[in-house]
């Protein structure tokens, strides 16, 4: 009777110190990930801004590619319609902060709804190739568009007082991210979670179980253009200047890679993935060319054209030998780290 | 408007060309090859540091661009093609885009991202076609397209050619009746990154090249050109090719310069391109979807 | 579900809203006039007007911000004592050194080489004191460089890292009008001193960090104007066509030109379109439509019109990249198609360095580099910026500087003279570039320095 009670006491020590150690563990790596924003000056809150514009976007095409398993390659014409909206909003209207970033949500999500209707008839390679084509024409028409988006010159968005130092902006970006990260594990730990995931693994199937395919898949659609529109008014404000060229269609593309590098449907890869990405042309060329060793036959200015080609490198490896991306790296300490917890 | 009508025909023909290509793959493998327009890049970029950086003759630029281009097909297939055979067709594809983007910029590395000229197979000023100054290369390209179109069509005609159909649509029966799969795999991107090659070999000398320039503008209305030929047609890609140059051409000329709408080129393509896959999925030309 | 979903979006967008509490009426409009002043950004102002627009801030009951203007005024306030001297800013500099920071595209529409780039942005101070170092009283100058990609959103990022991380103590712009502006916007809002190749003149001439170091657009246009009927003796309208850039950068220089020549033909191509779409226009088969066409676009863009055109229209210009060698060199291989295009420009063509500063070609031999255009161009912009130290003496800080500079003249003998009286745009003269294919394509000086036709 004695030794079981001191064995049961025992575990619960262990076990409480286990998660307290878990615990000390998640804080000490949130205040690594602070440390920046803390000591780094303006030029690194800019790039924590970056960072978590990023993960929203990467969670958005998470919602669509990873939970609804629907492609898209035009995600740049989402984040776009949202980012010159919230621009408008901001320079034209002079609305505040909240009422460009809604309207950005709401024109992301309206866009988005609208691609969604289309792959409803059309899927798989052709919804690719439609998205594709989507956010070139989104890229050449819309943004292009002068009395909207100011043309070749761009758009202001300039940040109102309360957020327009580049610290308060970074909070404000961090915090749209959480809200975002909530949402997104709000979705996958519901039933709509569950019926997201059987439209993805067959269509037919989900649907004799009852699932309302055709309004999943929108749904789906509505909320990832929500997301991306949101990003898209923060992109907006963070360099308070945006032009058609900020979405080439390249940048979908790299998106898309950023996002299947993280892992789909692994959160913490895609964000990680995301910052990863976002931070990599912003940083490499600078830290590089500090190096006290240089390649003799590379100059300076070569280290300006290296980060896309990192980033594809990246992608081809995380293909060819872990499928599920940087999520599947990071599983073993995930699951250490939530062991015994919701998952 | 004439002038604009011609241009499109002959910007149709390049689209034409790559489509040939992705039809080839399409039809062979069942996947999007976002790679094909890159076959084209290195193709021309090798070509070009032959013949205008070490001066060779102007055949030996041909020959080491498609020997680079059919290279380049070949390790695609290897390195990323085969090991991705039983993932997800939309892995695939974004195993593609890499494949495209990497390309570009490796030559953006190893060269400069700078405006380059690739100096013409043939010399000689344009011919005025209904107001238009076509020049000689673009006379070619038009009739090197017809003619890969049609050899194509016939290659699918062929006892390999229906091998490579047969190993498409059951790779297993196929293997039974002696059809190596992997051999197959690799005549296919062979051939297909001969395709690209011949393209961007054809397609550099008119106007300039920069890196990128096969995969970033011609890529999507290739695609478009495919889908509205039907996919699985090589006649449906002539013809789509053109029709989505003319399409393009007129749209910038009706739409742009007239009514001032900005990118009215890309709108044009896409326009066709919904209304193709919403009424007629099979395309102009395709049997089936 | 769709319930507690909508209660979270609602949640979230009152979220969103409450930023917007804190904000005071008309700082939109205050931040479109002024370019882009960030009055709550604090540390390095030190100006009057944003001490007050910070203290209307206040009452709007944010935090955050509240924070931030305190830091501010603090620092702000040690600077204004030294009064018109300077505002004590002296970011990037040092006992021994200045650093100045460069942007410019290296990738994108319009790339310059990035060898040039390399070997260009230091001759001028390595060399440039008679093959030794250049000092500014004991002061040498080092640069820091990034790519813009020819975009003005990344120019706006870089253009922040190198003034703020890589600590320059000035930035320079070497072409690309939208990135020149976003960046000059920029520059501005923190007081950082910005000089610049002359560009558009929107938004630009309130910026009061802002200096052209060249003819702006608006300006050269009507000359373009006188150019064209007097010296190209073309005088009908109706054969001269504009192709430019469909950027509101660029209306003013639209406007300047036809104002000047009249109803001409415009076509407003879009940034991201390619040339060969507006060949179309150019020709009827081989026969030219114009005698005359300006071109104010992308240097990749004029190329692959050029190339595409079926005939050989006189193309003439205005403009910094489109005078480089490596169009003209480009464009010639391309069977010839921009042969005797004009174009104005800053300095006199490379060709002639020699001619009008043989101090270049003497630094080019002691640092053993194989010179073209864009280190000529850099060496005249780097001169000019030497002078404009060396105006601001020996403390010197940002606010030092810009007062030194504003309303001073300087003469370098490559670039144009420059007299900021009147303010920034402070350029009179152009050189006019003729593009030679004989020999590789280059361009030759046919006028140097000229302030009319």
């Amino acid at each position: 009777m004695a030794t079981a009670t001191m064995t049961f006491g025992r575990i619960k020590v262990a076990r409480r110190f286990g998660l307290a150690l878990r615990v000390a563990v998640v804080l000490a790596l949130l205040v690594l990930a602070a440390l920046p924003l803390l000591l780094g000056g303006d030029v690194w809150a800019q790039r924590i801004s970056r960072a978590a514009i990023y993960a929203i976007i990467g969670l958005s095409i998470n919602t669509l590619t990873g939970h609804a398993g629907q492609i898209s390659l035009g995600h740049q014409a989402f984040v776009g319609i949202g980012a010159f909206a919230a621009a408008f909003m901001a320079s034209r209207l002079g609305a505040p902060l909240g009422f460009g970033l809604a309207a950005g949500a709401l024109a992301g999500m309206a866009t988005a709804a609208i691609v969604g209707m289309v792959a409803l008839r059309v899927t798989g390679l052709y919804l690719a190739l439609v998205t594709l084509a989507f956010g070139l024409t989104a890229e050449t028409t819309i943004f292009n568009w002068r009395e909207f988006t100011g043309g070749g010159a761009g758009a202001f968005a300039p940040r109102p007082a309360l957020v327009s130092s580049d610290h308060a902006f970074a909070l404000l970006c961090l915090g749209v991210l959480a809200l975002v990260l909530y949402a997104d594990w709000r979705l996958v730990s519901t039933k709509a979670g569950r019926a997201l995931a059987a439209v993805r693994n067959d269509e037919r199937i989900a649907s004799t179980l009852g699932i309302n395919v055709t309004g999943y898949k929108l749904a789906a659609f509505s909320l990832s253009g929500l997301a991306a529109g949101l990003a898209g008014g923060l992109f907006a404000h963070w360099n308070q200047v945006v032009q058609a060229m900020d979405f080439e269609f390249q940048v979908a593309l790299v998106w898309v890679l950023m996002t299947v590098v993280g892992g789909l449907r692994s959160r913490l890869g895609v964000i990680l993935a995301s910052a990863f990405f976002a931070l990599l042309p912003l940083t490499l060329p600078n830290f590089l060319a500090g190096l006290p060793w240089q390649p003799p036959f590379l100059n300076e200015a070569v280290y300006h054209v290296l980060p896309p080609f990192i980033v594809v490198v990246m992608l081809l490896i995380v293909l060819r030998f872990f499928p599920g991306g940087l999520g599947q790296l990071l599983r073993p300490a995930t699951r250490w780290l939530t062991k015994g917890g919701d998952r | 408007m004439g002038a604009f009508f011609a241009l499109g025909i002959f910007q149709g023909a390049v689209y034409g060309l790559l489509a040939v290509g992705i039809v080839l793959v399409y039809k062979a493998k069942r996947v999007f090859n976002f790679a094909q327009g890159e076959f084209g890049g290195v193709a021309a970029f090798a070509a070009f540091y032959l013949v205008v950086n070490l001066g060779l003759p102007y055949w030996t630029g041909i020959l080491g661009g498609l020997a680079a281009a059919v290279a380049m097909g070949l390790a695609v297939e290897r390195v990323i093609v085969r090991p991705l055979e039983s993932a997800s067709r939309t892995i695939m594809l974004v195993a593609l885009v890499g494949v495209a983007l990497f390309t570009i910029a490796i030559i953006v590395l190893l060269g400069q991202p700078v405006p380059r000229v690739m100096p013409p197979l043939v010399e000689g000023s344009g011919v005025n076609i209904l107001g238009a100054g076509i020049l000689p290369q673009q006379l070619i390209l038009l009739a090197v397209l017809a003619v890969l179109a049609a050899a194509m069509a016939w290659f699918f005609k062929t006892d390999l050619g229906l091998a490579v159909l047969a190993s498409s649509q059951d790779t297993r029966a196929a293997q039974v009746v002696g059809i190596s799969p992997v051999a197959i795999s690799r005549l296919v991107w062979g051939m297909a990154a001969l395709l690209g090659g011949i393209a961007g070999l054809l397609y550099a000398p008119v106007g300039i090249f920069t890196p990128g320039f096969m995969t970033l503008t011609m890529l999507v209305p290739a695609f478009a050109a495919a889908v509205l030929g039907g996919m699985t047609s090589l006649p449906g890609a002539f013809v789509g090719g053109i029709a989505i140059g003319v399409v393009q051409n007129l749209g910038i000329y009706l739409l742009g310069q007239q009514l001032k709408v900005p990118g009215a080129a890309e709108l044009g393509v896409f326009a066709l391109l919904m209304l193709v896959l919403l009424i007629r999925p099979q395309g102009l030309l395709g049997k089936e979807a | 579900m769709s319930r507690k979903r909508i209660a979270m979006a609602l949640a979230a967008a009152a979220l969103l809203a409450l930023p917007a509490c804190g904000q005071y009426d008309g700082v939109h409009d205050d931040f479109v006039e002024a370019g882009g002043e960030n009055p709550g950004l604090g540390g390095e102002d030190g100006t009057g007007a944003d001490g007050t627009d910070s203290s209307g801030d206040g009452s709007g009951g944010g935090t955050g911000g509240e924070t931030d203007d305190g830091g501010g005024g603090g620092g702000g306030g040690g600077g204004n004592d030294n009064g018109n001297a300077g505002n004590g800013d002296t970011t990037g500099v040092t006992d021994s050194t200045i650093t100045i920071g460069i942007h410019a595209p290296l990738t994108g529409a319009a790339p310059l080489r990035q060898d040039s780039f390399e070997t260009g942005k230091d001759l001028y101070w390595q060399y440039g004191n008679g093959g030794q170092p250049v000092e500014i009283f004991g002061r040498t100058v080092e640069t820091v460089f990034a790519d813009d990609q020819y975009r003005p959103s990344t120019a706006r990022q870089v253009c922040q890292t190198m003034a703020e991380e890589q600590k320059a103590f000035a930035l320079i712009g070497a072409g690309g009008t939208d990135q020149i502006q976003a960046c000059a916007q920029y520059a501005a809002s923190e007081d950082v001193p910005y000089l610049s190749t002359g560009v558009t003149e929107t938004g630009m001439g309130s910026l009061d960090t802002y200096f052209a170091a060249s003819m702006t657009y608006h300006q050269q246009t009507p000359m373009l104007a006188e150019y064209i009927k007097n010296e190209l003796g073309v005088t009908d309208p109706s054969r001269v066509a504009a192709v430019v850039t469909n950027t509101p950068n660029f209306d003013d220089a639209v406007e300047g030109f036809t104002d000047a020549f009249g109803d001409v033909d415009v076509f407003r191509p879009d940034k991201n379109e390619r040339g060969s779409s507006a060949a179309g226009n150019l020709c009827t088969g081989t026969v030219g439509n114009y005698d005359a066409v300006f071109v104010l676009t992308s240097p990749t863009f004029y190329l692959e019109m050029a190339a595409a055109s079926g005939c050989r229209p006189q193309f003439v210009g205005v403009g910094v990249s489109m005078g480089l060698d490596q169009v003209a060199s480009t464009g010639c291989s391309a069977a010839s198609s921009t042969e005797g295009a004009r174009f104005f420009n800053p300095t006199p063509a490379f060709a002639d360095a020699g001619e009008y500063d043989p101090d270049f070609l003497a630094a080019v031999d002691a640092a053993g580099i194989e010179a073209d255009d864009v280190t000529w161009m850099m060496w005249g912009q780097s001169k000019v910026l030497h002078q404009m130290l060396e105006k601001a003496g020996e403390n010197l800080d940002r606010g030092a500087f810009l007062d030194a500079v504003a309303g001073s003249s300087f003469s370098t003998g490559v670039f144009p003279d420059l007299n900021y009286k009147n303010g920034p745009f402070g350029a009179t003269q152009v050189s006019v570039l003729r593009n030679v294919c004989d020999g590789g394509g280059h361009y030759e000086t046919d006028f140097a320095f000229v302030d009319g036709f």
